[in-house]
């Protein structure tokens, strides 16, 4: 029992950080966000080749590093505190996860994951159909899932499939892409089954599980940015001839968050301890990392607009960018209110429809 | 960063639960689950005797002391298991978590040798001499003076004033005292840190009735009491800083037993959740999934705080840690309520509560003792993030 970070997890962090403030100003993440790939390919470029982050989770046997969701959690702390766009979640996080859940028969796939040469996503379809998949319309490699069945797809070129009909959809957030897909040829689409049965669910489980903790991550390090930066504002906005920030109105607000941020800082890494040690109840950890550190972003990032005032109201100021990035992360890998079911149903409590 | 633990260290815990369960199955059995702060004391002051006795009272304390010199991964240890085994509530945590670690830190070799081998034997009960009518968040106003004068047995201290709020002054033998020792100070100047005995004539101690209807808070009148010169802790005139280490000594290992019973207690509102059909309410669910959140979120934060507390300066987790814990223990409170229903409003002819409704009802104090909510803010924004302080008069 240890829950300090080592000395290589806290350089990986301060690496990332330094990356993270370097690349993701507010006027590149705008630059990125209005584009219509939604990031900036040399930004992705430096993530997914020089720094290697698409390999983090990669086991070395396949070229990777074989690190922990702890270093992922922490890459995306990073991220989130500028918002910079780009396809970590789908690709490095989600997919990778789901593969190494089904042993090494994809070593050649993750192999080039961790090269950074491919950018994947998974799609799970109802009735050949699925909603809101993250980066899909400019990924290589779709993984997917149709019942328990899991497909692998090849585009012909970014985010076009033979067989798929792939459909931008835009969201509130402009920080992320997604997309919609049908299934237009399953024929074809079943040349690429790679496994079916119970192993897929799992798997499947497995990657929103770790993509749930990241996604906790993420939100932790926006919400970071927001204290900060209302701090910073409330400690010089002058009115009735002092600093804002000196009246408890105000002060007693930003402590409030800062509360509700170490909460979710610690949800995220012992989440992330559980996932890795494969401790019981890690689905819910997983479900209450994402939660925790959803609803800190979205009251930080309220907070944020609230405090200061008309500015924080204005297209210009970043605030939006945040109170926005909430918005999709509490909606996204499962709405906050179901995965509180999902913790219900593993804490002892009877299932819904039984009687007592 | 690593949650389980190592095989040696199971085998600790092994051997925590087995003497535990063996103590409060056999001849402790009927104090057993006790969560009242007042009922059964003179049983409870026989069981801090046996976990003197067998070395349990005080394990994170050097050995000559009496302690186990345990790590911080045993204290943890020993704190689950303690709350798992549903053994009562530590009358002598006053001493053992406050007046011993301060003695430790700041006291003389021979304070050492006097106090804390008493305390870790589980015979000598404290309590905390802090709060005054007229000075509760605002602690440094104490009014309660000192002066130092000739006694039977040389110098003795001869104490005035009146404290408050003090837990479990009925059951003490010692308290630790601040008050004002240089005439014409004020704030946080001038102030001592005195240990005086309890049981004199100079010292008289008055129940609070509090909303439970029990009385686990005293008025404490001190008119002349005496204790001897050397019983002042750190410098006399220096006794703010002592008083605040204390404080700091109540962020330690005590609170992963304390959520231990907030576990015990969430798990007794799904039992009740389960067997009244509240289970099947989507609200009471969402609030119960909430409720764990915040648990094991508490938890990982505890030990975030307790890893990074060698390293001197407060952390994230230092400064937000009381009003996490306090604010959603008061919530638990309101859920318990909301899903016994009106049963749970039900009481004996005596007043006598069940354990949910009195935590319900002893949750308010939560957010006020120890810093109420409202002081909590300040700290953490001006001291934690920096912010403008508040003008004080």
């Amino acid at each position: 029992m240890q829950f300090e970070f080592t000395e290589e997890q806290s350089m990986i962090s301060s690496m990332l950080e330094e990356f993270s403030q370097t690349q993701g100003t507010s006027e590149r993440v705008r630059q990125a966000m209005e584009s219509e790939l939604g990031y900036l390919p040399e930004v992705w470029q430096s993530m997914a080749g020089e720094l290697g982050l698409c390999g983090l989770l990669v086991p070395e046997d396949a070229g990777g590093q074989g690190l922990t969701m702890i270093e992922m959690a922490l890459v995306f702390e990073q991220l989130g505190k500028t918002l910079l766009p780009s396809p970590m979640l789908a690709t490095a996080v989600q997919s990778v996860a789901l593969l190494n859940a089904l042993g090494d028969q994809q070593t050649d796939l993750l192999k080039r994951i961790a090269r950074g040469e491919v950018r994947t996503t998974v799609a799970v379809c109802q009735n050949g159909r699925a909603e809101y998949v993250l980066d899909v319309c400019s990924a290589d490699v779709l993984l997917l899932v149709d019942s328990d069945q899991l497909f692998l797809v090849h585009a012909d070129q970014p985010g076009v499939f033979s067989g798929l009909d792939i459909t931008p959809v835009h969201i509130m957030d402009q920080t992320r892409r997604m997309g919609q897909v049908v299934v237009e040829d399953k024929a074809l689409i079943s040349t690429g089954k790679i496994a079916e049965g119970d192993e897929v669910l799992k798997a499947v489980d497995a990657g929103l599980d770790m993509a749930r903790i990241a996604l906790g991550a993420e939100a932790v390090g926006a919400a970071q940015t927001c204290l900060a930066r209302t701090v910073e504002y409330a400690s010089e906005r002058v009115q009735f001839g002092r600093a804002i920030g000196s009246f408890q109105a105000v002060k007693h607000q930003c402590a409030d968050m800062m509360v509700a941020i170490e909460a979710a800082i610690s949800a995220v890494f012992f989440a992330a301890c559980a996932v890795s040690e494969d401790l019981a109840q890690s689905r819910s950890m997983a479900a209450l990392a994402k939660v925790h550190a959803s609803e800190a972003l979205s009251f930080c990032s309220a907070r944020m607009i609230q405090l200061h005032g008309g500015i924080g109201f204005t297209w210009e100021h970043d605030a939006h960018l945040y109170f926005k990035r909430a918005r999709s992360t509490a909606t996204m890998l499962g709405l906050n209110f179901d995965l509180d079911e999902v913790i219900a149903a593993d804490i002892g409590l009877n299932p819904m429809g039984a009687t007592a | 960063m690593k949650l389980s633990f190592t095989v040696e260290q199971e085998a600790f815990r092994a051997e925590v639960a087995a003497w535990l369960d063996e103590q409060l199955s056999g001849p402790f059995a009927d104090i057993r689950g006790i969560t009242s702060q007042t009922a059964a004391a003179q049983r409870r002051q026989d069981w801090e005797k046996a976990l003197g006795v067998a070395g349990w009272c005080a394990i994170g304390w050097p050995k000559q002391y009496g302690g186990r010199d345990a790590d911080l991964a045993q204290q943890v240890i020993f704190a689950e298991e303690y709350a798992r085994a549903r053994a009562p509530g530590r009358l002598g945590h006053m001493g053992v978590e406050l007046a011993g670690p301060t003695i430790l830190h700041f006291g003389s070799e021979v304070q050492k040798e006097r106090f804390l081998p008493k305390m870790s034997a589980g015979e000598e009960m404290w309590c905390q001499g802090y709060s005054e009518p007229g000075a509760g968040s605002d602690l440094s106003n104490v009014r309660t003076k000192a002066s130092l004068e000739d006694g039977p047995n040389g110098k003795q201290w001869v104490i005035e004033g009146q404290k408050t709020w003090t837990s479990l002054a009925q059951f003490a033998d010692w308290c630790f005292v601040i008050c004002r020792t240089v005439p014409g100070t004020k704030g946080r100047d001038g102030l001592s840190y005195l240990l005086v005995p309890m049981d004199q004539s100079g010292v008289e101690i008055r129940p609070i009735r509090q909303i439970t209807g029990e009385g686990d808070f005293n008025e404490v009148f001190f008119n002349g009491a005496v204790t001897a010169e050397e019983n002042v802790v750190g410098e006399p005139g220096k006794g703010w800083q002592v008083a605040m280490g204390t404080l700091s000594f109540e962020r330690g290992v005590s609170t992963l037993a304390q959520q231990m019973n907030f576990s015990n207690e969430l798990a007794a509102i799904v039992d009740s959740a389960n067997s009244n059909g509240q289970a099947q309410n989507p609200m009471i669910r969402q609030r119960i999934a909430k409720s764990w959140r915040g648990l094991q979120t508490m938890r990982a934060s505890a030990l975030r705080m307790l890893s990074g507390a060698e390293t001197g300066a407060l952390t994230g987790p230092q400064y937000t840690y009381k009003i996490f814990w306090a604010t959603w223990h008061r919530e638990l409170g309101e859920l318990a309520m909301d899903v016994l229903g009106q049963a749970g409003e039900v009481v004996s002819t005596d007043y006598d509560l069940p354990d949910l409704p009195r935590m319900f009802l002893f949750s308010r104090a939560d957010t006020i003792y120890a810093g109420t909510n409202q002081i909590q803010r300040n700290l953490i924004a001006e001291r934690a993030l920096g912010m403008p302080k508040e003008p004080r008069g």
